[in-house]
């Protein structure tokens, strides 16, 4: 999947394929993971986030499961 | 003397390489002013100089006070407390390089000096060599760079032992990032048997991953790992194949058909090199296992027509299926062919069973078992490499070898999806096919005393834990005893080295001792270490994460050392999970842990799709 790269203190890009909703974030640390079933709405919403990192941890992280890839 | 600032004390006894030092009254305060640089004098693990005439002599702090005062002076105590014992470990030309040894001992009343940080980079450091790699620095000297000869490393075998958590994994990975480096070290060639799949990731642009199941998308590139069967020695495919054998007899029966098929095969397709003379058991000649397989279970489970004419063998009794086919079976796929029962009634067409069959029934059905059950297909049925039943290949070895340590500086072997009672008999076999081939091929080019082997072993505890019985521990065995001379060397990594078989710990001139607090396993690593340093590895318990001591060949002088991470996408899978993330939700860089609510329709089908297919990379997972 293709990443763009974004401002933020912890996310360093992020990706989203709509054919299967996946939401890619790759960390500061380099640790890439794939969120599943997530609505193109909150892809959205991430991307143009004010913070990134606060827009994460409050809409996502939690709420869809995800893998490390 | 002009540098008497470094003045320690004065040397009272000399007893083997063990010295006793009174310290004199100046150095009571215990701090020393260098260069403006402070030194606490004393400190156990620290060096210390003894100049005698134009050499220096050079020893390690290993105690200090009250006990360290000699048994006969404790009566009159003209220093008090005020003792210190050093281990000697080497001597210096003055202005000239360290070597390790002594060529002449202490007498009493040499000045002992403390060691500056100056002198402390001559000995340790020439980091100008390509055959130093730099791993990290000196602990509490930053400026020094804590180097390693690789000629000593790799053909004089090393040890990287530590408490889980540790940090052997980092090191491990730090060595082999400094060696894979292809500006310096363009034909490095390293082996990695990784029992638990973290370094893929870690190395994947500098390595070749062979994995059993592997996902050759563009991304991960990995490669099918395949150990063909017929490269095995005989003891070792017996092993894999057909279990124990109940008697000798029958253990000779299989060994004689292996090398029928054996020689027939080469009679049909010739291979350089091989010859019927030469031709062993135990030769790497490709043959048909599933035709032996299937040989061997009729001849052991037959039943034939007894009144027929002609062999025995030719007249069968085959059970029919309701079409009226004779079920021979398939070799190929390990279905085994069925015969009818015995038939002794009058009247009735009388079948027997084969005249002297074979009592090999229990092996043959494990066997059976074996080539009907995926997980071993790298073994049986490896892909171009399985013969077929004349023992024709598409690819010889030297497809194999070429993938594994012909190709980028990093092979890895991924063995986490090998069956765990074949492990240790692969991972013997896997080192066994790389060691004759570099054996035997030490004159050429591409053989091991020119382009030298490091196998690196993952987690050696789990196959090198028995007393000399397995395979692993056999060859490994073999290695460290002879491979210095054929160019193959062992780096051992283990969390339990108490469980290391002795003989492969004492032949490793290495050692990189990470925490180790199991007073069992510091025994252990201490009784197998070259040098008789107490105060060394009294530190093991108290080193911090990423710290190790690394003593013996390849480095001039046992140093404490803070090992350099890799680069944070260089690292292997190994780091702790974050039970509760010490940075703030918004900055958290962990998507998981105790402190985040979780979904609120967790998925375990997915869990157990993972667990299923043995892949911790699910099917949705979007390449």
């Amino acid at each position: 999947m293709n990443r763009a790269p974004i401002v933020s203190s912890n996310v360093e890009s992020i990706g989203y394929a709509e054919d299967d909703q996946t939401l890619e974030i790759e960390f500061k640390n380099g640790a890439v993971y794939q969120y599943f079933d997530v609505p193109e709405s909150i892809y959205l919403a991430l991307r143009d986030a004010d913070s990134v990192g606060g827009y994460l941890a409050a809409h996502i992280k939690g709420v869809f499961r995800y893998s490390r890839v | 003397m002009s540098n008497k600032e470094t003045y320690l004390g004065d040397v009272q006894d000399v007893n083997g390489t063990t010295v006793s030092v009174s310290l004199s009254k100046e150095s009571l305060t215990g701090f020393i002013y260098i260069n403006g640089q402070g030194y606490r004098a004393g400190q156990i693990g620290s060096f210390i100089r003894i100049p005698i005439g134009f050499n220096d002599l050079f020893g390690v702090v290993s105690q200090v006070g009250a006990s360290s005062v000699p048994q006969n002076q404790i009566e009159n105590n003209e220093h008090g407390n005020r003792w210190m014992t050093i281990q000697l470990i080497g001597e210096a030309q003055r202005n000239d390089s360290f070597q390790r040894g002594l060529s002449q001992y202490p007498t009493i009343g040499d000045e002992v000096h403390l060691v500056s940080e100056k002198e402390l980079k001559s000995i340790y450091g020439r980091p100008d060599k390509p055959y130093f790699v730099k791993l990290g620095h000196i602990a509490n000297a930053d400026s020094i760079p804590a180097l390693i000869d690789i000629n000593k490393l790799v053909t004089r075998h090393s040890v990287v032992v530590g408490t889980t958590g540790s940090g052997k994994s980092t090191t491990v990975a730090s060595i082999i990032n400094a060696l894979s480096n292809a500006e310096v070290y363009p034909s490095s060639r390293i082996i990695m048997l990784d029992i638990h799949g973290e370094y893929g990731n870690a190395l994947r642009d500098r390595a070749n991953v062979y994995k059993i199941n592997s996902d050759s998308s563009i991304k991960l590139k990995e490669h099918e790992l395949y150990v063909p069967f017929w490269a095995l020695n005989f003891d070792e495919l017996c092993e894999i194949s057909f279990g124990d054998f109940s008697n000798e007899k029958d253990k000779n029966i299989v060994l004689e058909r292996v090398q029928k098929y054996k020689s027939d095969s080469l009679a049909s397709y010739p291979r350089e090199g091989a010859t019927r003379d030469t031709l062993s058991v135990d030769s790497p000649i490709p043959f048909s296992i599933h035709r032996l397989w299937h040989e061997l279970f009729i001849e052991t489970f037959g039943t034939y027509y007894k009144g027929r004419e002609g062999r025995p063998i030719d007249n069968l009794a085959y059970e029919i299926d309701s079409e009226g086919n004779e079920l021979k079976g398939n070799p190929y796929e390990g279905i085994p062919p069925i015969f009818r029962n015995v038939v002794t009634e009058a009247g009735e067409e009388k079948i027997n069973y084969l005249p002297g069959a074979l009592n090999l029934g229990r092996q043959l059905l494990l066997l059976g078992t074996k080539l009907r059950i995926p997980r071993y297909d790298f073994i049986f049925k490896p892909g171009e490499w399985l013969p077929a039943h004349d023992g024709q290949v598409t690819k010889d070895l030297d497809g194999i070898l070429k993938n594994w340590i012909g190709g980028k500086s990093i092979a890895i072997l991924d063995l986490s999806g090998v069956p765990p009672d074949i492990l240790k008999t692969t991972i013997g076999a896997v080192l066994r096919v790389l060691y004759e081939a570099l054996f035997w091929a030490r004159n050429l080019s591409q053989g091991g005393r020119y382009r030298p082997l490091l196998v690196v072993m993952e987690e050696a505890h789990i196959y090198l834990n028995d007393d000399f019985d397995g395979m692993a521990s056999k060859i490994v065995q073999r290695i460290v005893k002879e491979g210095r001379k054929y160019g193959i060397g062992a780096m051992i990594v283990s969390q339990r080295p108490s469980e290391i078989n002795p003989t492969i710990l004492s032949q490793c001139g290495t050692f990189f001792a990470l925490r180790l607090t199991n007073a069992t396993d510091r025994s252990h690593v201490t009784s197998a270490m070259a040098d008789s340093l107490d105060g060394l590895t009294n530190m093991l318990p108290i080193l911090r994460t990423g710290e190790a001591i690394i003593l013996g060949e390849a480095v001039k002088l046992p140093m404490r050392t803070l090992i350099e991470a890799p680069p944070k996408n260089r690292r292997p899978d190994s780091q702790d999970p974050v039970v509760y993330d010490e940075v703030l939700p918004d900055d958290s860089q962990n998507p998981g842990g105790w402190g985040i609510k979780m979904e609120s329709n967790p998925n375990y089908g997915e869990l157990v799709e993972a667990w299923r297919a043995q892949n911790p990379k699910i099917n949705k997972i979007k390449k």
